[in-house]
């Protein structure tokens, strides 16, 4: 199953570019002395490095390091301000995703290409379209694409009908489609830029044992990710951006993991050492949701309180109602049953302004679409919710004290920018999420802050933290609710868990009993752990 | 006020160096677009000026100015309304309302009195059409591209009905003095459109209000998940926009002394272009009215220029068109925004 063991590869940068010289596998994809420029900041700087055939790459590094940007450059997506790309060995001048189609390069990027108001199987041949009859201009050979889809999706256990239009999908299923729609055009080098940060583990294997198959099969993958098991799972060889520049590259089984994490982080990083307070259970309920129903059968009754000073964590794969509890609550979306009720007083005809002035607080898990104006700049940013706070009472923003506020609560959070008026956009991911949730330490502090995936796609810095932040703030007598496909997260950082399934938790962890192999039992509803119902 | 003091990790930075030294004083890219219009603006000026001494002289620059107060106007709600990634295709036919409905009220009458409620009443009419726009757009959640081609009609069928068609002659002489005044030797139009910009500019950059209008047309769904009032804001540009078309059309009826349902047939297309060539985002959230008023006085000189020149009419239009996609395409190119 695994692909076979092959001669290491020459990986020493000094080298790479004389493709003659490649050891005993041949180099799909390499680039010399690479350069980016965006603006005044330098994102990759003098990286060299060569991906061989049938062999994985894994490109590691914290947020903003580069990885995104090398992957866009390999896919002819981004121009290089310096340096060259070699696809087997050939230098390609005027890199377009055309040209790099054409010989055989394929990216699946971290926002999916798909397009949402056609089907399954529409998107998976776009562009490719199957004919009757071979000619190209002719109708097209429905029958065909739809058994041809059905056999990738069967293939990947992936049970969805090819005639599902990807609106109806859910974001981990739509990341699935992007992936066998770039696996059905047989590319020879696959770029992947953090492909299981959307799936369920049992979507992840899937996706591994793909990967194995085109290795034998001799494509050449190069992969970005966060997840350290990933690299040693599918990685063959391994290669560490920080700040744009290269600061390991070596081969997997050789790397001891700490190396790697220190190459990335730059400090020895053994574990993240976050002192958690002792919540007081006597502490009055600040939040309380009772019975709540939405449309659409995402949550079926859910009752759950938390306490001032409390972290609780929501689990669950994906689907399973978290974020649409959370939606609910901060009352985005359509109708729903049953009541919030916070600090004893029950609210009704939610929405986001409502929730806001009732000490409610919730940051996005989709920050560019949901939580950021990214053509706006920093400050306007981070004061955006709270904005009434630095208004004349003729609505005139008082921008002095804005400014100081923002940076104030930015620096809280450690987050980097070159000045405050810098375009949000042009952030790196978990500088855009302290930004995001900056917002909620301007003024006065919420009552209840609920948190979707706070690092999802973060470096382990950021990550650091926003944990702490996280921590702080419930120390102070905030209600934290924070929902988190990673559990390691929820039992480092919450006094207990509720467990989602079917819209529903099914059980609650209390920090004294977590472990992870129960919660995951209770999240799939798997064996007598996912009995015990609370509410 | 919450206290925010929270023990970072020892000796790592927090902040990234800024941006310091010659290369801040250089042109970036955004700047750069709006730069090459002004070097041709310039190329086409500075020529004209020679050639043609009169072209600068302070009363055809007045001229120009009073002639572009009307587009000006339509222009700076236009852009308001574009700032949110809407569109108002409506303000050429409250032009003509507005004309309609100030010139009935003002027929007959000569007292102070009936001026300023003809005035008022033109405005309104305006507003209500604005507020008809805008209710659908924020409220029934329908684009505003067909909502204002709705209403567009509309208005333009009321502005007929209740003129039965007629042209009405205005004789009133201080309504007339509205486009024929002056205020400290400046054209009334003139000192209207200054006063005009001073405050919506100074209101969409300084306010509360112009933040959400910038945050709704940048990102519609983050502006709703921050709690920020959306649909008013959505409804105010709207209201804005339709009572500065009719603030325009009482204009434009007291200098053309009758109001007649026709007027400002065909204005939406410079108060769409003249933000357009401005520098406003089309998709909304980008942009100032600097921009706009430049884009009006850029196609004001222009047409200036052309009648000068003798320019037939008839190619003035093609030329006028052909501006506004070579304006625009300078943006895009310069930027390097790309298709996808």
């Amino acid at each position: 199953m695994v692909g076979q063991v092959m001669a290491p590869a020459l990986v020493q940068p000094e080298h790479v570019v004389d493709v003659t010289e490649s050891g005993s596998q041949p180099i799909s994809l390499n680039c010399a002395k690479l350069g980016k420029r965006f603006g005044h900041t330098d994102v990759l700087t003098n990286v060299t490095l060569s991906a061989a055939k049938g062999r994985a790459l894994a490109l590691m590094g914290e947020n903003g390091a580069g990885k995104s940007t090398l992957l866009g450059i390999f896919a002819g997506l981004l121009t290089p301000s310096s340096g060259g790309v070699f696809v087997h060995g050939e230098a390609v001048e005027n890199f377009t995703p055309t040209e790099a189609q054409r010989r055989g390069v394929q990216i699946v990027t971290q926002e999916l290409s798909l397009v949402p108001a056609l089907t399954v199987w529409e998107n998976i041949h776009l562009g490719r379209e199957l004919c009757l009859g071979g000619w190209e201009h002719g109708v097209l050979d429905r029958r065909h694409m739809r058994k041809r889809t059905a056999e990738l999706l069967d293939s990947f256990g992936l049970n969805i009908s090819p005639d599902t239009r990807i609106d109806d999908l859910s974001l981990s299923h739509a990341q699935v489609v992007e992936i066998l729609k770039v696996y059905n055009r047989k590319p020879a080098i696959l770029l992947l830029d953090e492909p299981t940060s959307a799936l369920t583990e049992g979507e992840t294997r899937s996706l591994f044992k793909l990967i194995h198959q085109m290795k034998s099969a001799g494509t050449s993958i190069v992969f970005t990710t966060h997840k350290m098991n990933e690299i040693g799972q599918i990685g063959d060889d391994v290669v560490v951006l920080r700040d744009g520049r290269i600061t390991l590259n070596g081969q997997v089984d050789k790397t001891p993991t700490d190396e790697i994490v220190s190459a990335m982080v730059g400090r020895e990083l053994s574990t993240i050492d976050l002192q958690l307070h002792q919540p007081n259970y006597d502490a009055r309920i600040v939040f309380e949701s009772r019975n709540l129903i939405t449309t659409k059968d995402k949550v079926e009754g859910v009752s759950l309180t938390c306490r001032a000073g409390e972290i609780l964590g929501l689990a669950g794969i994906a689907g399973a109602g978290r974020t649409a509890f959370m939606e609910c609550v901060f009352g985005i979306g359509g109708h729903f049953g049953g009541d919030v009720v916070i600090n004893g007083r029950t609210y009704s005809g939610r929405r986001p302004g409502r929730s806001i002035a009732a000490g409610v607080a919730y940051v996005p898990q989709d920050r560019k679409s949901a939580g950021l104006v990214l053509a706006q700049d920093v400050v306007t940013n981070t004061s955006l919710t709270q904005l009434n706070a630095f208004c004349t009472p003729l609505g005139i923003v008082r921008r002095g004290v804005e400014r100081e506020r923002s940076e104030k609560s930015l620096t809280a959070l450690r987050t980097r920018y070159h000045d405050l008026g810098q375009e949000v956009g042009e952030l790196s991911g978990g500088n855009q999420q302290k930004v995001l949730l900056s917002r909620w330490l301007i003024s006065d502090q919420p009552e209840v802050l609920l948190l979707n995936e706070p690092t999802r796609g973060i470096d382990v810095g950021a990550k650091v933290d926003i944990y702490r932040i996280i921590a702080t703030l419930a120390e102070r007598g905030v209600a934290v609710i924070v929902s988190s496909s990673e559990l390691p997260e929820l039992m480092l950082l919450c006094h207990a868990v509720a467990v989602f399934r079917n819209g529903v938790p099914q059980r609650i962890f209390s920090r004294g009993e977590f472990s992870e192999e129960d919660i995951i039992r209770v999240a799939i509803g798997e064996g007598a752990a996912a009995d015990a119902s609370e509410a | 006020m919450t206290n925010l003091d929270i023990q970072p990790n020892a000796g790592s930075a927090t902040l990234a160096p800024r941006r310091l030294g010659i290369g801040r004083l250089l042109p970036d890219r955004r700047r750069l677009a709006g730069m090459i219009l002004w070097i041709a603006f310039a190329f086409y000026v500075i020529p004209l000026s020679i050639a043609e001494p009169n072209f600068i002289s302070l009363s055809n620059i007045l001229s120009i100015l009073l002639l572009t107060s009307v587009y000006a106007l339509i222009a700076f709600g236009e852009s308001l309304v574009i700032l949110t990634a809407g569109i108002d295709l409506s303000v050429g036919s409250i032009v003509g309302l507005s004309g309609v409905v100030a010139a009935l009220l003002i027929d007959g009458h000569s007292s102070a009195g009936w001026v300023l409620l003809s005035v008022f009443a033109g405005i309104a009419a305006g507003a209500a059409v604005g507020l008809f726009n805008g209710v659908l757009v924020a409220y029934v959640n329908l684009p505003s591209f067909v909502t204002t081609l709705g209403t567009l009609s509309m208005a333009l069928g009321v502005a007929y009905v209740i003129s039965s068609g007629r042209q009405i002659s205005i004789d009133n002489n201080t309504f007339l003095n509205i486009s024929g005044g002056r205020i400290f030797e400046i054209p009334t139009p003139i000192v209207i459109i200054f006063c005009a910009f001073a405050v919506l500019w100074g209101y969409l950059t300084y306010s509360r209000w112009g933040r959400f209008v910038y945050a709704v047309g940048g990102n519609l769904r983050a502006a709703y998940v921050a709690g920020l009032p959306v649909r008013k804001i959505l409804l105010s540009v709207y209201v804005i926009s339709g009572a500065l078309a009719g603030l325009a059309g009482v204009i434009l009826s007291s200098e053309v002394t009758v109001g007649v349902a026709s007027n400002g047939s065909g204005y939406e297309l410079v108060a769409i272009a003249a933000p357009v060539i401005g520098g406003i985002s089309l998709a909304g959230g980008r942009g100032s009215l600097f921009g706009t008023l430049f884009g009006v006085v850029l196609l004001g000189t222009i047409d200036n220029g052309m009648t000068i020149l003798n320019v037939s009419p008839f190619y003035q239009h093609i030329i006028r068109g052909a501006i506004i996609v070579v304006a625009v395409s300078i943006d895009i190119l310069v930027n390097k925004r790309r298709l996808v």
